[in-house]
């Protein structure tokens, strides 16, 4: 398992992460997940050893690797660019990270490492290698195609394999589905979790797309800002978000944030069954997840604006009484009113999100669902 | 009259590409035409006839001593100038380009100073290289004496003249080789190095092997080209420090094709070594392009 402790990171005057702290467990399959610029990609070059901290420690199964290099860490990763060699065959680039470790210089020059003694029985362990690894991700009839010859996905197990042929203590993968075409991203998304489960090793993978993160991972680790915003899983992060920014990240379809001011007693005028005891006159946010927002007899009474039509289900964007928009999820044989009409959408109170309206903190859950 | 929609895309086709076609013609591959037709014959500037001799021209270049000298002395030149002109260009491309990371200021001074003798005009730079090597007074002979080394005649000596030539030759190119191979290196993306750096790659030449020098190879054939036609036709240095001599110990095909061409206006000798040069210079462009492109573009 790999840990960070206390990581900073400055780039100048810049800091870039501060202060972070967390442990990869064995086998688990971690997602670094974060909007462009949270510090995800430096927390991963760091565990990599691409980068140094200027704070802090790195350690891989306990041992401190803070100065240690990519290659002395025997960590595996993948490029978001894929970072293939072009010069050298697909079968080349998997070998590569073999040949680089158990050959001297001169065993790895063309021909001369063919009069070595013992070379040519450790080429060919590294060429069957390399042929069960092809196998494994179905690279067989390319192997002998150069980079430039190959699709973005063709080139995205590539880089997978090379990362696979050693075995190496982590796997650490930077947006490596960023640049695939959507079918492909979804196929290629099923076949790394598989390969995880395979390889019984721990993978950090890198995203700011959170379907990504929510279907492959087992931990979910949100950054914000170059802090951890919060830990846990996939359903930990939806149901219990530990900040309203989590929320508003968290979710295919963005949540609704309410502020509102509650009343003497805790009360909330728009949501009378919510009762919040002791936070009588509160500035605080309400969080309405879209799809537990559904048109309904009674409830919160709106206007609608228009509907998205989707199939299985209908975005329905409304506005509330005083203007604020909303959005709800409607099943797809619902029959919307004429656009402008009234209509009543419902939500159960247990679904309600709070956060505090100052600090975006979540409220703690047992203040927040007195159903009156 | 209406022409036709094609017959409308042919003219603009034509008067697109028709202009500069009867420039290149009429400049170029006329010209070329022409000096083919003089290398045939026994012409001289201002003579009323002239005699076809057939091969002869060329024969007494490839013959005659002072033909066979102006031919191995420009090989030798190019033998020289092609390996060291683009090898120290790569290591001082390699050094600035690593210094800028920590320097920038200090590495685009350097730049700045290797690529000045590009700048500067050759002939000029040629007289400042006289001065430095004159064989009592020159301030490389003073040193070399300073430190009681032998002091050599550098554009006297028969035996060294041509080394001293493609010395000066390596200096004019390195600057203008370094910019292209910073170029070069410029654009090799980061994430190639990580790449390698998690692959095992540890060392710098063990990193160089492995991403720098393979990803540099279009480059490299570029500057390659580039070196290779400019040391065939070195002439600038001749004319002004030597002019041809000791004793034709420094003539080169170009020095004596002006020589024999404007000097003692024999246009149909000076025409054969004109073809000869032009033929060099096809084959030797075709030959790389030939051997070279297949392997550095990576198909």
């Amino acid at each position: 398992m790999i840990e960070l402790d206390g990581v900073t990171r400055r780039f100048g005057a810049t800091p870039v992460l501060h202060g972070i702290s967390l442990a990869v467990p064995e086998g688990s399959f971690t997602s670094i997940l974060g909007p462009s610029g949270c510090g995800k990609s430096t927390t991963l070059r760091i565990m990599a050893g691409l980068d140094r901290p200027n704070e802090g420690r790195v350690r891989l199964n306990g041992a401190d690797v803070t100065e240690a290099t990519a290659s002395e860490r025997n960590v595996a990763m993948v490029f978001q660019s894929y970072a293939l060699y072009p010069h050298l065959t697909v079968a080349e680039n998997i070998a590569l990270p073999l040949a680089m470790r158990q050959f001297s210089r001169l065993e790895r020059l063309a021909g001369v490492g063919r009069l070595m003694p013992g070379a040519g029985a450790k080429r060919a362990a590294i060429s069957a290698r390399v042929r069960e690894v092809a196998a494994m991700l179905g690279l067989d009839d390319l192997l002998e195609r150069k980079p430039a010859a190959l699709s973005g996905g063709q080139k995205q197990r590539v880089a997978v394999g090379r990362a696979l042929v050693r075995d190496p203590s982590i796997f650490l993968l930077d947006e490596p589905l960023s640049n695939l075409d959507a079918r492909l991203r979804v196929q290629m998304r099923a076949e790394l979790a598989a390969l995880q489960a395979r390889t019984g090793r721990a993978f950090v993978y890198v995203t700011h797309d959170q379907v990504e993160a929510m279907a492959m991972s087992d931990h979910v680790v949100v950054m914000m800002s170059g802090r951890i915003a919060q830990v846990g899983a996939p359903r930990d992060l939806y149901e219990r978000p530990a900040t309203r920014a989590v929320a508003a990240f968290i979710g295919a379809h963005p949540i609704n944030l309410l502020d509102v001011t509650l009343g003497a007693s805790g009360a909330c005028s728009l949501l009378p069954k919510l009762r919040v005891p002791g936070a009588a006159g509160a500035r605080v946010t309400l969080g309405l997840r879209p799809e537990h927002l559904v048109p309904a007899a009674a409830g919160l009474s709106a206007r609608l604006e228009r509907v998205e039509y989707l199939g299985a289900e209908a975005v329905v964007h409304a506005r509330l009484d005083d203007g604020t928009p909303l959005r709800a999820l409607a099943p797809g044989d619902w029959a919307p009113p004429a656009p402008g009409g009234a209509l009543s959408l419902a939500v159960a109170p247990e679904r309600v999100h709070l956060f505090d309206a100052e600090t975006g903190a979540r409220l703690p859950a047992a203040a927040e669902r007195v159903a009156a | 009259m209406r022409l036709s929609r094609t017959a409308r895309e042919r003219a603009t086709d034509l008067w697109l590409a028709g202009p500069a076609t009867l420039a290149m013609i009429g400049l170029i591959f006329a010209p070329v035409a022409i000096v083919a037709v003089l290398s045939f014959t026994d012409y001289q500037f201002g003579a009323l006839t002239f005699r076809w001799i057939g091969w002869e021209n060329y024969a007494t270049l490839f013959t005659d001593p002072i033909g066979r000298k102006a031919v191995t002395n420009t090989l030798i030149y190019v033998a020289v100038v092609i390996p060291f002109a683009m090898g120290l260009a790569l290591v001082v491309a390699l050094g600035l380009h690593n210094l800028a990371a920590r320097f920038p200021r200090i590495s685009a001074t350097l730049r700045a100073a290797y690529f000045l003798p590009v700048a500067a005009t050759l002939v000029a730079m040629a007289l400042a290289w006289q001065m430095l090597l004159h064989p009592s007074i020159g301030l490389v002979n003073q040193t070399l004496g300073g430190l009681g080394l032998p002091a050599p005649d550098w554009l006297s000596d028969r035996g060294l003249v041509i080394y001293t030539l493609a010395a000066i030759g390596i200096w004019q190119s390195v600057g203008y080789n370094m910019v292209l191979f910073l170029a070069g290196l410029a654009a090799i993306p980061p994430d190639l190095y990580e790449a390698a750096e998690v692959d095992g790659a540890t060392k710098g030449w063990e990193r160089f092997w492995t991403v720098t020098w393979p990803m540099l190879g279009p480059t490299t054939l570029f500057v390659a080209v580039i070196t290779a036609t400019q040391a065939f036709r070195v002439f600038e240095t001749v004319a002004t420090l030597t002019r041809g001599g000791p004793a034709f110990a420094s003539d080169t095909l170009v020095y004596a094709l002006y020589r024999e061409g404007f000097e003692y206006f024999k246009a149909g000798y000076a025409s054969a070594i004109t073809m000869v040069f032009f033929v060099v210079m096809v084959a030797l462009t075709l030959a790389q392009f030939r051997v070279l492109e297949r392997r550095v573009h990576y198909r």
